[in-house]
């Protein structure tokens, strides 16, 4: 089930919101959620819903375990590790490490056509970071199985984030509160997420969709144009969900971690990875980037742990190569900013470098959207070689491509943080609370509008 | 101050909260059953079962309900619709104020359907990039081109689904794409030679070909299947007092056209029909010939006359050492079906989009020549044959 989709926003949510504020107890509001987020989980995959009961169960007896026999708390983290690991990496590399093979060795392996559980890079995420942090000793272990249960299967953040670690919402599992000003804040954030994702997201979709996957290729213009509705459709779809995500988690009483903080003005590749998907950094910082060694070690080791980390990063977003390629890229931006060109950028006027960073995140989206090292090679040659007559009539004849495009002006505004700066600027207002609310409500109006007027509305972060 | 906005906050609750229980008002309403806008049958609310939701039919069957159900949504969706149209058209038209050059003689009536140099009376449709669909042409031809023993044609019918009007030097791009999926004995096209000339083989408000065209088309297939044959006709012609508002404009809701549904009969000899397995007449031609027919605006007199849809209709002629024909075609056909036949034995019309329902199971081209002795093959029908993919919703076939 997709936040989307009209099953979820007129049956699913009004019916767990009911269960969940009628019955009384912290106990048994956490099993109205454990309850109604297996069901969400087992609309989209019935049978999957097993396997994340079963990870559930491992995953407590193991926490249970290193509590219970401290001397054998390094086997029991090897058993979490090969568990939780070894299912992500069955289900979602396994076919893909194969068929590497037999291309790289022209061997004849059969390939596992398996399908992907929804969210499962997500959830293990998640559970890796419990199963961690009870092992450093940074967390204590829960002994409520219902507890880590709704930790694990919390449908706003289930199957695309953000990655909640345990020890964020720790204490909100047996102990919060919501106020009014907590659910209407959380209502207002979900509708405005939801507005990012149908009336700006999926718009933004059909140009970038018209362009990267036409049969001949488009003319430069309007491929440069599809990469700019990617870029846009990208950060409204996933920040669109991780707004909706965190603005259901408030409703409930959570308070989960921002996902974004406005990455198209970051100043440098630095800065625009502590905007973008900030759970998915923070993870990788705390759980194998630190544990690796990090920057405190010789340049040399400092840049191998880089490149693992980005390659590791690169991985998880989907097993194909131009993932591999995506991570590549941005552990050598890196590499390159903090050896290299470090000293030059900080002399380059500050809106350049937002200039800068945004154009290398936008080649960067290019070869994420790129369906093959092939495709990506005939999208750069078209990009780059060829010139851009032709683009007003590859528009004229293709009404999806066109159509969306009177929301990019605004999918572009969108990006920058003027409404955070006049919140600042005036802090008192009493009209700027009242606007917001109107403005959520209107939103939230038009998306279901939308909806019901088009049918394309898939989630990207789905995928992973 | 605090008082006024916790007000403020219970209302936005509370009219949020009204909105989201929209459809659980639908069972106390009752479910709709036809959308007027959308001349459409609605999805009901499916009734759950295991099987259904493991399969994942439940779901997707409860999506569509609640969109077709939820209160209001016809009118929601008839105006988002209408708002995307009129988007669209002032975008093109921007596009062609900063350059006059892509100007185009189309004029969007409403989305997918066009006028064309201010022609009032017609409704046309635009071609497409279908290009990215081969694996779609790829499936649909395989099983063509495997069989054995058989001479394969092709007769592939360029409406302007697949014709650009601004430039009708591209027109036979779609057909030469489509033809270079199959192995063939023969192909040929029917082609028109811009607008003026496209408007003589097709009705104004209706996607099929008009007597005319039809006409014109059996000549060209018959050239192509049988060089020396005569071909029947060309037969009486008889404009009807029906005003004919085709496919088009049951889509757009508008009825343009001003021009009378002409019959055209042939004189053949004696035949026998089977539809689905029945014996039975194939079309109400003769009614129209004597003035007997329905005279709502938006009656679909080419399927009432000339016959309408069927998996599979058999034609015997009753003669021998003509051979016998597999022609798999859309409605296109139906109204030279049996002009084709007379040149065959007996010639098995097949419907793909009918086919499995009738049969129960998928036509398998293989085992149906081989069951029926058929030894020559035609495929006749515009892109849609090709590709069933490339349908609009409404236009029907």
């Amino acid at each position: 089930m997709v936040f989307s989709s009209l099953t979820f926003l007129f049956i699913f949510l009004p019916a767990v919101l009911l269960f969940y504020f009628l019955l009384p107890g912290i106990k048994t509001k956490n099993a109205v959620l454990c309850l109604f987020s297996l069901v969400f989980y087992a609309w989209g995959e019935p049978v999957y819903i097993l396997l994340m009961l079963a990870s559930i169960l491992l995953n407590y007896l193991i926490g249970l375990g290193m509590e219970r026999f401290p001397r054998r708390k390094k086997m029991l983290l090897l058993l979490a590790l090969v568990f939780n690991l070894g299912a992500i990496g069955y289900f979602k590399y396994a076919g893909f490490f194969l068929s590497s093979l037999n291309s790289l060795f022209s061997l004849h392996l059969p390939v596992l056509q398996i399908a992907l559980p929804i969210g499962i890079s997500f959830y293990t995420f998640q559970i890796l970071s419990y199963v961690i942090d009870v092992y450093h000793g940074r967390t204590a272990v829960q002994k409520n199985l219902l507890s880590l249960a709704t930790y694990i299967t919390m449908f706003p953040q289930l199957v695309a984030g953000p990655i909640v670690r345990y020890e964020t919402v720790r204490d909100e599992l047996s102990r919060r509160k919501v106020t009014l000003n907590d659910f209407t804040a959380g209502m207002c954030r979900f509708f405005f997420g939801l507005g990012k994702k149908v009336l700006i997201a999926n718009q933004m979709a059909l140009t970038a969709d018209a362009v990267f996957d036409a049969a001949v290729l488009p003319p430069a213009g309007a491929l440069w144009i599809g990469a700019l509705c990617y870029a846009m459709q990208i950060y409204y779809d996933f920040s669109g969900y991780s707004d909706m995500a965190i603005g259901m988690g408030r409703m409930f009483g959570f308070h989960f971690m921002e996902n974004f903080d406005y990455p198209y003005i970051a100043d440098s590749v630095t800065d625009f990875w502590r905007r973008w998907h900030i759970s998915l950094s923070t993870w990788f910082r705390e759980y194998v980037y630190i544990p690796l060694g990090g920057n405190r070690c010789s340049p040399a080791r400092h840049i191998f742990n880089m490149l693992v980390v980005w390659l590791l990063t690169g991985l998880w977003h989907g097993a194909a190569w131009t993932f591999v390629l995506w991570g590549l890229y941005y552990g050598l931006l890196l590499i390159l900013e903090k050896y290299v060109l470090g000293g030059v950028l900080n002399r380059i006027p500050k809106a350049v470098r937002r200039i800068i960073t945004f154009l290398l995140a936008l080649f960067g989206w290019i070869i994420f959207r790129s369906e093959s090292p092939a495709a990506l090679g005939r999208f750069l040659s078209g990009a780059f070689l060829f010139g851009s007559s032709g683009t007003g009539a590859f528009l004229m004849s293709t009404a999806n491509a066109l159509s969306p495009l009177i929301l990019l002006p605004v999918a572009v505004l969108g990006c920058l943080p003027w409404t955070r700066r006049l919140t600042k600027r005036f802090p008192d207002s009493g009209v700027l609370p009242v606007l917001r609310l109107v403005c959520a409500f209107f939103v939230w109006l038009a998306s279901i509008a939308m909806l019901l007027g088009e049918s394309y509305n898939p989630f990207i972060y789905f995928r992973f | 101050m605090k008082k006024q906005k916790t007000a403020l906050q219970i209302c936005f609750i509370i009219l949020s909260a009204a909105s989201l229980l929209l459809f659980w008002l639908i069972p106390f309403l009752g479910q709709k059953e036809t959308s007027d806008t959308e001349n459409r049958s609605l999805a009901r609310l499916p009734a759950f079962s295991v099987r259904a939701f493991l399969d994942g039919t439940y779901q997707n069957d409860l999506e569509t309900a609640a969109g077709d159900q939820l209160l209001f949504s016809e009118e929601i969706r008839s105006s988002v619709k209408g708002l995307q149209a009129s988007v669209l058209a002032f975008e093109q038209d921007l596009l062609c104020r900063l350059n006059p050059s892509l100007r185009s003689g189309y004029t969007q009536i409403t989305e997918g359907y066009y006028a064309y140099q201010g022609d009032e009376h017609r409704i046309v449709e635009k071609t497409q990039n279908f290009e990215g669909n081969a694996t779609d042409v790829v499936a649909f031809a395989d099983p063509f081109n495997n069989l054995e023993g058989v001479r394969r044609y092709l007769y592939f019918i360029n409406n302007s689904r697949v014709t650009d009007f601004d430039h009708p030097e591209n027109d036979s791009r779609v057909y030469e794409w489509i033809r270079s999926f199959f192995t063939l004995e023969g192909a040929a096209c029917f082609a028109s030679n811009g607008y003026e000339d496209y408007c003589r083989w097709f009705y104004q408000t209706d996607h099929h070909w008009n007597d005319q065209g039809f006409y014109r088309g059996y000549t060209e297939i018959l050239k192509l299947l049988k060089p020396n044959d005569v071909p029947a006709g060309p037969g009486e012609r008889l404009e009807t007092d029906a005003v004919f508002n085709g496919s088009y404009a049951r889509v757009t809701k508008s009825l343009r056209a001003d021009e009378h549904f002409i019959v055209r009969s042939f004189d053949l000899p004696k035949y026998a029909v089977t539809l689905n397995g029945k014996r039975g007449t194939y079309g109400k031609l003769k009614a129209y010939l004597s003035g007997r027919f329905p005279s709502e605006p938006l009656t679909n007199h080419y399927a009432n006359c000339y016959g309408g849809d069927y998996g599979e209709i058999v034609y015997d002629f009753g003669t021998e050492g003509q051979g016998r024909l597999l022609l798999v075609a859309s409605s296109y056909s139906n109204p030279i079906n049996a002009l084709i036949a007379s040149h065959f034995d007996r010639t098995y019309v097949i419907d793909l989009r009918y086919y499995e329902a009738y049969a129960g199971q998928p036509f398998d081209p293989s085992s149906y020549i081989k069951e029926h002795g058929i030894d020559t093959v035609l495929l006749l029908g515009d892109i849609r044959l090709f590709l069933p993919g490339a349908d609009t919703e409404g236009s029907g076939n």
